[in-house]
């Protein structure tokens, strides 16, 4: 691992991430593999997979907040080339640097205190200001976020908002610090299609209007495909695919990504049965040799009894299988 | 003519003119009375799939609930099978209640997290009347398998399966009663896309062997169009537009329905060409 593999426009830069889980009885299991990845700056960036896969785990061990247990064992974190994980306490990067907005965005609000008091709370942690400026600071977030007459809505309580304003209101909050990178997971999962689009069309704006990167963690697939850059596909814990937009779903080289894409519903033009992929994500204590995605995938062969090594195949595009 | 109402004894449900008001009351309703459904009129005939979508706060889940009798309604009239469904009681409306099965997004609110799966399943048979413990066993496990479960699952607890096994268990539950109607509230917007297309050719099998009918509320249009026969588009409390599914996907009228067909996230390459739209 050299600094010359570092893009001079990297933001997030993240090599060979491991993250395991110990148990008291069993091996410690694998929630991440040999993860890999990086983010550009003002660059919206997908990171798909089945639940399960390990995509929340791998947003939060960026800023320090995995569960017990589990641990980093081994890999690189950097950010604007400074290392995350041995160097900076990870209380002062989230936020600051790297802000979550996290899976559980409905349950995330204290019902107890007001939106206002919530979304400016990082401000009076991080920031030092006033009390007055943090109000009015709190009443342009809420505004740059769309929550119709925000002022006057900033003193209500997280029922009175309807869960899109309550996305939004998160949302607001991640901004507050103005970090460069946004960890957005599965935002919109919990929203009908027309809060959807806009909470999407309300990232790419921001992206826009204050330059910041996102890492968009989603289980859809045709969400993820409308808006990304890039998309990184996730499977059992490994990258298993990677490339622009157009080259995951218009070029797709990975069997996995194939099936994801053939399983979901089109407007019209539907067969008769969905196509689905048989048999269900491994566990992360369950021993696998050779390929992780083998025992599922259509296309297995003789040489799938040996793990495939993520390889670059043209460009930016590369692709963890021995056949693709 | 589906929506027509030439053959009204070939029509398991027929609602008119059917509008519903929330009375505001306090801080929470700042508008004042919220009117969910304002004359809305729709009829399903036996064997038909209904899917309804529109924006958040449209009414669709009200509408499900009025037709099950959770929530009352204020004027029109909404009748399944023939009979008027506010005026039943007894066992008219035990007998509704068992004829017309919810399956609501979250399974897990369904299930009693104390009760084993295989419990709440076989208490659908005691709405049948029927008590005989040993065939109710054999049933409950034979309904598992049907919707594709390990029928040792009976004696899980709610929380110890995953959210596409819990969503099946919930499809088992509502089909013990052998049911002639499923109100489906957004079945699979939590569920990951494989075991999304998994549920959904559930479904159509199911249909295939059990033969009931179906109204689908979804904010996925592409769900939609794999499920349904017909559509109906509802906007502030009223139908906005309705028809055949493929017709009113391929050529909407109303401009609201152009804007969510426009916002409806397809998988990029396989947006539905003209020429596959009829
Ligand atoms: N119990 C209630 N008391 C007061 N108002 C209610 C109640 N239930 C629903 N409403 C209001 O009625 C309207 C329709 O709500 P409904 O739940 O039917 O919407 P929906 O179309 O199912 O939306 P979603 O897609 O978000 O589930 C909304 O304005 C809602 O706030
Ligand atoms: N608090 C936890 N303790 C132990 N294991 C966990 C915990 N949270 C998640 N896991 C496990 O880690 C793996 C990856 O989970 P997660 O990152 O949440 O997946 P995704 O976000 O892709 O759905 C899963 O096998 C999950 O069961
Ligand atoms: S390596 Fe083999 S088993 Fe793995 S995805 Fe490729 S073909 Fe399938
Ligand atoms: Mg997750
Ligand atoms: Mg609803």
């Amino acid at each position: 691992m050299t600094d010359s593999g570092l893009a001079p426009e990297s933001l997030l830069e993240v090599e060979g991430l491991t993250i395991v889980l110990r148990h008291r009885h069993r091996p410690p299991a694998s929630i991440a593999r040999d993860v890999s990845f990086h983010v550009n700056a003002g660059e919206i960036v997908g990171l798909i997979g089945e639940s399960g896969s390990g995509k929340t785990m791998t947003a939060k061990s960026l800023i320090g907040l995995l569960p017990d247990r589990m641990d980093v064992v081994s890999g690189r974190v950097r950010f604007r080339g400074r290392d995350l994980l041995d160097g900076d306490d990870p209380a002062r990067v989230r936020g600051r640097d790297i802000a979550l907005i996290p899976q559980d965005a409905l349950h995330a609000l204290n019902p107890v205190k007001t939106i206002g008091w919530q979304v400016g709370e990082p401000l009076q942690v991080h920031g030092g200001l006033r009390r007055r400026r943090i109000a009015s600071v709190v009443g342009d977030l809420l505004e740059r976020v769309h929550i119709p007459d925000a002022r006057r809505r900033a003193v209500d309580y997280p029922h009175q908002f309807s869960g899109g304003m309550q996305q939004r209101a998160l949302t607001a909050m991640a901004l507050s610090m103005e970090p460069p990178l946004i960890l957005a997971d599965e935002p919109t999962t919990a929203l009908d299609v027309t809060i959807q689009a806009e909470i999407i069309d309300l990232i790419g704006e921001l992206r826009d209007a204050t330059g910041a990167s996102f890492l968009f963690i989603s289980h859809d697939l045709a969400l993820v495909s409308s808006f990304c850059d890039r998309i990184y596909v996730m499977y059992a814990g490994e990258i298993v695919e990677s490339g622009t937009k157009d080259a995951i779903f218009s070029h797709t080289r990975h069997p996995y990504t194939r099936a994801l894409i053939g399983a979901a519903p089109r407007l019209a033009g539907n067969p008769e049965r969905l196509p689905t992929i048989p048999g269900r994500i491994p566990r992360p204590h369950e021993e696998i040799r050779g390929c992780r995605f083998r025992e599922r995938c259509p296309d297995a062969g003789t040489a799938c009894g040996e793990a495939p090594r993520l390889e670059t195949a043209d460009g930016d595009h590369a692709v963890r299988c021995w056949y693709a | 003519m589906p929506f027509a109402a030439g053959m009204p004894d070939a029509m398991l449900l027929v609602a008119r003119k059917l509008s519903t008001t929330f009375r505001g009351r306090g801080l929470l309703r700042r508008g004042g009375d919220v009117r969910a459904l304002n004359e809305v009129s729709f009829s399903l005939a036996k064997n038909q799939t209904l899917g309804i979508v529109g924006e958040s706060g449209s009414g669709k889940s009200t509408l499900l609930r009025v037709i099950l009798r959770l929530t009352p309604y204020d004027s029109g009239n909404v009748a399944f099978d023939g009979a008027e469904v506010a005026t039943l009681s007894g066992t008219a409306l035990k007998d509704l209640r068992r004829r017309v099965q919810p399956v609501f997004q979250d399974p897990y609110a369904t299930f009693n997290p104390r009760f084993s799966i295989g419990s709440s399943i076989g208490l659908g048979f005691e709405l049948l009347g029927e008590h005989r413990r040993q065939g109710v066993r054999e049933e409950v496990r034979r309904l598992l398998d049907d919707v594709g479960l390990d029928p040792d699952l009976e004696r899980a607890l709610p929380h110890e399966l995953s959210g596409g096994q819990r969503q099946r268990a919930a499809i088992a539950r509502a089909l013990a009663v052998r049911p002639d109607l499923l109100l489906l509230d957004e079945p699979t917007s939590a569920l990951d896309v494989s075991v999304q297309a998994q549920v959904l050719n559930l479904f159509k099998d199911l249909r295939r062997r059990y033969g009931f009918s179906l109204i689908l509320v979804t904010h996925d249009l592409p769900v939609v169009g794999f499920m349904c026969d017909h559509l109906l588009v509802m906007k502030s409390g009223e139908v906005v537009e309705r028809g055949a599914t493929a017709t009113v996907i391929g050529k909407p009228v109303s401009p609201y329905t152009r804007a969510l067909i426009d916002s409806a996230p397809e998988v990029s390459g396989k947006k539905a060409q003209p020429a596959e739209r009829q």
